[in-house]
């Protein structure tokens, strides 16, 4: 019914916009600018959304040669990437979701917007992984890898577009609420988290 | 039906244990007074029935839709209890640290009283299986809300019992208890994990 480009390019963006799971990001994203006025918030966001679009491109580019340079087979990559998956997963549970102590003041928007939400929360290991995994230069080809390019763009946008309701959402919420949240999506995480190394040992036992 | 309440409520006393809650209670609102630690009970219970209320309806449906099996649930949360109760061994008892006088009530009540303690993984995962759609149709279900409402009834007024308390234990007492619970907290959480761990192996 409809041209494989669309029905490609739709499934690609679902894929890409579950891992990437704006919502569950939220709390990362209120909690690192909690402190910050609504115009240094939104820049945050911005630059977030630019670095994490540049990490993945040059993922989507040059991930499978850059692993396969190193003899990293994907399955160990996966494994890497659940264990900091599961680790950022536990200090979303078990940190105060505080605003920076004073002493970290000159933390520039920039520097949050890179650390934690571009990386790991938004271009994680997970998100880097699946960009891997939907652009394999073997069963691909450029066409395809271009409209998964475009679906990356999509779920990016929508990501922005959540993290500029995240200012209405502080208001509403307040700390007490984020916390609640961050911790109840933290440990989901660590669920995805844990299902991602048994997946990756579990082909693992396989392939010996 | 009645038998159904009984099972139910019996295995989220257990999971719960009000009893085990105290040392975290007072370990957490030393320092305050009478009207606030109460309110700290009370927010924590509510917000703990909010949060299980959640998965009780949609934990399901949440955990099927990410592709995350009970199993895996399981595990993870064990691990997740398992640092908690490290962190309740180990740790100095906590008094607010000076340069953060502003922690309100509710956020203590959030952490480390509701999350992970009370609507912690392990009663998570325990209500997301006593009320499995697959199984249960919704009268079932709703039996178990009221025996979950029964057990944080019962969670509450061990912590407001617990004010009484907090002058015959003084600060050692409270330190004692922590660790020793904290240690009975870590066999039940490594106990999970072996558990999820057969149950994934049996899978391969």
């Amino acid at each position: 019914m409809f041209h494989p480009f669309v029905t490609d390019f739709f499934s690609d963006f679902v894929t890409l916009l579950v891992v990437l799971n704006p919502v569950a990001k939220l709390p990362i994203f209120l909690a690192q600018t909690a402190a910050l006025d609504s115009k240094t918030r939104n820049r945050v966001a911005m630059w977030a959304i630019v670095i994490s679009f540049g990490v993945l491109m040059f993922f989507l580019v040059a991930g499978q040669f850059l692993l396969q340079g190193l003899g990293v087979g994907l399955t160990a990559f996966r494994m890497a990437g659940s264990l900091v998956l599961l680790l950022f997963a536990l200090s979303m549970i078990f940190d105060n979701a505080h605003p920076p102590p004073p002493g970290a003041t000159d933390t520039t928007p920039l520097e949050r917007a890179i650390f934690p939400i571009a990386m790991p929360a938004l271009a994680g290991p997970g998100t880097m992984l699946t960009i891997v995994v939907l652009t394999d230069n073997d069963r691909f080809d450029w066409v395809h890898q271009v409209d998964t390019a475009m679906a990356l763009v999509l779920a990016l946008a929508i990501c922005f577009i959540v993290m500029r309701f995240a200012t209405l959402l502080v208001q509403v919420l307040r700390r007490a609420g984020i916390s609640i949240l961050s911790r109840v999506m933290g440990l989901i995480l660590a669920a995805l988290a844990v299902e991602g190394m048994l997946a990756s040992t579990r082909s693992f036992i396989h392939s010996l | 039906m009645t038998t159904n309440f009984l099972t139910d409520f019996i295995t989220l006393l257990v999971v719960l244990n009000p009893l085990g809650k105290l040392p975290i209670f007072l370990a957490t609102t030393v320092g305050l007074e009478r009207a606030v630690r109460n309110r700290v009970a009370f927010h924590a219970v509510l917000i703990s029935f909010g949060i299980l209320i959640f998965f009780l309806v949609a934990g399901q449906v949440l955990l099927q839709a990410l592709g995350v099996g009970l199993n895996t649930f399981r595990l993870a949360g064990s691990l997740v209890l398992l640092l908690f109760a490290l962190s309740m061994i180990f740790d100095t008892v906590q008094t607010p640290p000076p340069t953060q006088p502003d922690v309100s009530p509710t956020e203590r009540a959030v952490f480390p009283l509701a999350m992970p303690s009370i609507a912690g993984p392990g009663t998570m995962l325990t209500v997301v299986v006593l009320t499995d759609k697959d199984r249960f149709h919704w009268a079932e279900q709703g039996s178990t809300a009221l025996a979950l409402i029964l057990v944080l009834a019962l969670v509450y007024l061990v912590m407001r019992f617990a004010t009484p308390l907090v002058q015959f234990l003084r600060r050692a007492g409270i330190s004692i208890l922590s660790r020793v619970m904290g240690l009975i907290l870590a066999a039940v959480a490594m106990e999970g994990m072996v558990v999820s761990v057969l149950a994934i192996l049996r899978q391969l």
